[in-house]
């Protein structure tokens, strides 16, 4: 059976003005999502390409960043040479997503109801009282109320637009819903509402998902499998469970270490590990060691010489690193 | 470690000295224009009669969501905001209202680090040129030489590399470098308090720790105080000997940073606990999810306590009654008709 | 472009051919090649009369634009600074900006004919308002910024962080502004000279217009119109183009 989404060997670069050197965005990620509610989180620091990651899968893609190697499929289509027409199809229909900072991209001289409207208007072919009446569904479901549908972002908070934004998304009745970060300028309350929105939305509508973030902590309630991205590439991915309380790769464990969460019991003044050095200036792609090589602390010389490989070491559980090989 | 306990009616001294900030009563409200047609006025108590104190070498947190005030609240501590009213006394002299020269005098001693370590770097100026400018500025240091010498101090005591990051520009380090520079500039002339206006808000998880850990280390060496101004729970927790939280420009809960967190005494307190993220097992996730009030904060509260339209505890004297901050348990108060834990 | 121009108007006296003042030929005679752009009504050539022109024209350009620059720039600078100032920004700005441009210095130009400085001080005068404004507004958004405010707390003084955090910001968008403004400039002065404003005995892009229009276009002495007429319009689209070219430098969202 054909996966619901199959994102092998990814690469993207960006050219800068000024550089010689492109920046390496993504440099071979690969990621499954096996069928329909398959839900998957991302985890990685700024620089590790998650954001890339989703992008590329909406096909986002655009210059001076481009795609230069491996595959996107979904349900067996290569979403990376669909034609414009498939692909407005795809986009929104299929897979649809929800960024950071999407609240503050709502049309400020529009009524939130507005953009739901049109967009079934135009995809949907609805007529539009048929897209009005389904907007407002739409949005009484994420909680917003019939008095308040027609006024502006403006006078609605963070969370709320946040919310306008997710119906948004919603709207065609997507398959796959892919959020970055969608949570991370709002306050822990609203957060909490938030992830409690998307988890009602997934389980009633069987949504697949793929939460990205920087923040381990609030995968728990909402994924079932995790992958970890360093330097534009996958380390390790496997379930929630496994990956990050059975961390394999050196560089999962030294994230789990470093993160601060209220349940820490990592001494504070205590001299614990340093948090891995993030790969700030991104390499060539292409490069014969491994990434994390400078900062991990079971590095031998396998690790200079040879990069390591994505493999499969139980069913379901991958890890990228020499150690297990 | 000391604990300087809150005492309600304030008192000049402590246990053992006076606190080194007193802050009483302090309000400010602000009038901002509503409606797009109408043009009518609404005032607003972004911080409203807050009262607290800060002792010598003390961290002490400040919690709050966006619109609690805590910034303002910063702000006016710094001088940077005109309070409406109250007190705000360092070392016993007033700071409300300082300008010019005495205010420049003030931040010799009590300094600031912002929330985002991008926006509060000049970023046409190199990490060498942001730091010795506090320094030139601030303190009287002429010589070049020394201003240097200062400069990579302190870069190294920030645990950075000096001759890695000295002539680098803002673009070009990572927000945890940045935030360090950052701090690095907030230390240049010495100070004995430091507020800290959300300084991990804007990190990556992975560096958020770091950071703390430098602020604690910081402090216990230079034996400053620091007011930690956060949303954040856990920041507060691994950080500070007490927490003052606030809600809607009130204080609603004050006390030991350990027993706040344990057994709260407000239901906001409990709210904030119950809606921090935690890592946990696929098993301990709970099926049904818990429902929370999908309330928002809202400013329309006129009588009784802000916090009743979200509170699953209120009674009817909570809609008319304005609760005052007092104590629950010992050196433990909250400003609640039906506080919670107080067996 | 503006290079070439410019090596015109500094080499060009050296390489005239005869001297714009002498009759040297006979007059309203269509270009030829011993007159490339013609003769004028008296006989003069009309090349060496373009490249005598160039100098004036450009200096009145150049001088009103400088001018209502720095004079805007200043403004703007301490009205978008200091709050307390701006009223007294808005309220001048205002007022300049609602009295119509052209009739003013027309107005100007008659009470004080034949002066070409008082044409200076007239366009600075029209023209400083819109950098004031441009600039204030410019200032009033930087001033927000959270580095000018971490540059306050770390102890600067106000004119220091004026002189040395807002004014590099700003800088920029000021000379944008000029450049702009060189063109709107030479092409107001010639507009005031064609139609009679300023001292005709000089020799300048604009009199030899005032002259064309009033003793030889009618005739079908076209060259007469073409000269001058060819050499504004490069050189106001040769400054506009780099006025554009200059802002996309600063803006780097403008490149395409």
């Amino acid at each position: 059976m054909t996966s619901l989404l199959k994102v092998t060997d990814l690469s993207v670069e960006y050219r800068v003005d000024g550089r010689k050197d492109p920046i390496v965005a993504l440099d071979g990620a690969s990621i499954e999502l096996p069928e329909a509610g398959y839900t998957l989180g991302i985890v990685g620091e700024s620089g590790s390409g998650k954001t890339t990651l989703g992008m590329s899968i909406m096909r986002l893609i655009d210059p001076p960043g481009r795609i230069t190697g491996g595959t996107v499929e979904y349900q067996g289509r290569d979403v990376l040479q669909m034609d414009k027409e498939e692909l407005r199809h795809f986009r929104w229909k299929e897979v649809a997503m929800v960024y950071q900072s999407a609240m503050n991209s709502l049309n400020p001289v529009k009524p939130i109801s507005q953009p739901i409207v049109e967009v079934l208007q135009t995809h949907a072919k609805a007529p539009r009282s048929e897209a009005r009446e389904r907007a407002l569904q739409l949005l009484s479901e994420v909680g917003i109320k019939k008095d308040r549908v027609d006024d502006y972002p403006f006078e609605f908070s963070g969370g709320m637009r946040q919310r306008v934004v997710i119906a948004l998304a919603l709207a065609l009745s997507p398959k796959l819903l892919i959020a970055d970060e969608p949570t991370s300028a709002l306050d822990v309350v609203v957060q909490r509402q938030i992830l409690e929105l998307l988890r009602r939305e997934m389980k009633s509508k069987g949504l697949s998902l793929i939460f990205i973030t920087h923040d381990i902590s609030i995968l728990s309630e909402l994924v079932q499998n995790v992958a970890v991205m360093y330097a534009g590439e996958v380390v390790e991915r496997g379930s929630h469970d496994k990956v990050l309380f059975d961390p394999l790769h050196p560089y999962t464990q030294a994230l789990l270490e470093s993160m601060l969460s209220i349940d820490s019991t990592a001494d504070i003044d205590g001299d614990l590990a340093a948090p891995p050095r993030t790969a700030l200036s991104l390499e060539a792609s292409g490069v014969s060691y491994c990434k994390y090589v400078r900062s991990c602390k079971y590095a031998f010389e396998r690790c200079v010489k040879e990069r390591p490989v994505l493999k499969e070491t139980e069913p379901g559980r991958f890890v990228a690193c020499h150690k297990y090989s | 470690m000391s604990q300087v306990q809150l005492s309600l009616t304030p008192t000049s001294d402590d246990e053992t000295r006076a606190p080194l900030l007193r802050v009483r009563d302090l309000s400010v409200t602000f009038r901002k224009s509503r409606g797009s047609i109408s043009r009518t006025h609404v005032t607003i108590k972004a911080v409203d009669r807050v009262s607290f104190d800060i002792g010598e070498s003390e961290i002490v947190s400040l919690v709050g969501e966006s619109g609690s005030g805590k910034t303002t609240v910063a702000r006016c501590v710094m001088g940077l905001q005109v309070a409406s009213k109250g007190s705000i006394t360092y070392r016993g002299a007033e700071v409300s209202g300082r300008k010019g020269r005495s205010l420049r005098d003030y931040w010799r001693e009590v300094q600031m680090i912002y929330q985002d370590p991008f926006e509060s770097l000049d970023p046409g100026k190199s990490v060498q040129n942001a730091i010795s400018t506090s320094i030139r500025n601030l303190t009287g240091e002429r010589g070049e030489e020394a201003i240097r010498r200062k400069v990579i101090t302190l870069l190294e005591e920030m645990e950075l590399d000096p001759s890695d990051v000295l002539n680098k520009y803002p673009h070009q380090l990572s927000g945890g470098q940045r935030q360090r520079v950052n701090i690095a500039r907030a230390l240049a002339s010495d100070p004995n308090l430091i507020l800290a206006d959300e300084p991990i808000t804007m990190l990556d998880a992975a560096q958020k720790m770091n950071i703390l850990r430098l602020l604690r280390r910081l402090q216990s060496r230079r034996k400053l105080s620091i007011l930690l101004v956060t949303h954040d729970l856990a920041s507060a927790k691994v950080m500070s000997q007490r927490t003052l939280v606030m809600y809607l420009g009130r204080l609603v809960e004050v006390g030991g940073t350990e027993v706040v967190m344990s057994r709260p005494h407000h239901p906001y307190v409990e709210l904030i606990l119950q809606s921090t993220p935690r890592l946990k097992h696929s098993s301990e996730v709970q099926a049904g999810g818990q429902v929370l009030s999908s309330i928002e904060q809202s400013e329309d509260v006129t009588t009784g306590c802000a916090f009743q339209p979200r509170c699953k505890y209120s009674t009817s004297v909570c809609k008319e009654v304005e609760p005052e901050l007092t104590e629950k348990s010992s050196g433990h108060s909250a400003a609640c008709h039906n506080p919670l834990n107080t067996s | 472009m503006i290079a070439a121009m410019l090596s015109l108007v500094l080499l060009g006296p050296f390489f005239v051919p005869y001297s714009p003042y002498a009759i040297s030929g006979l007059p309203n005679q269509p270009p030829s090649f011993a007159h490339p752009f013609g003769t004028d009504f008296l006989g003069h050539d009309l090349l060496s009369q373009v490249i005598y022109g160039a100098y004036p024209s450009l200096l009145v350009g150049l001088g009103a634009a400088v001018g209502a620059t720095a004079f805007g720039f200043f403004v703007g600078l301490l009205g978008g600074y200091y709050r307390r100032l701006e009223w007294l920004l808005s309220a001048s700005t205002d007022s300049i900006l609602s009295i119509p441009a052209l009739p003013l210095l027309i107005l100007i130009g008659i009470i004080y004919p034949v002066n070409n400085t008082i044409i200076v001080e007239g366009l600075i005068l029209v023209l400083w308002a819109p950098a004031a404004r441009a600039v204030r507004a410019q200032v009033a958004s930087v001033k927000k910024l959270q580095y000018v405010e971490a540059a306050r707390t770390s102890g600067m003084t106000d004119w220091q962080i004026i002189w040395r955090v807002i004014v590099p910001k700003v800088g920029a968008i000021a000379m944008a502004y000029f450049i702009l403004l060189v063109s709107v400039s030479i092409v107001l002065v010639t507009a005031l000279e064609f139609i009679g404003i300023g001292n005709p005995e000089i020799v300048s892009w604009g009199s030899i217009l005032y002259f064309a229009q009033q003793y030889g276009f009618y005739l079908g002495d076209w060259w007469w119109v073409l000269a001058p007429g060819l050499s504004i319009t490069i050189v106001a689209t040769g400054f506009a183009l780099a006025g554009f070219s200059f802002e996309e430098i600063l803006n780097p969202r403008l490149r395409t």
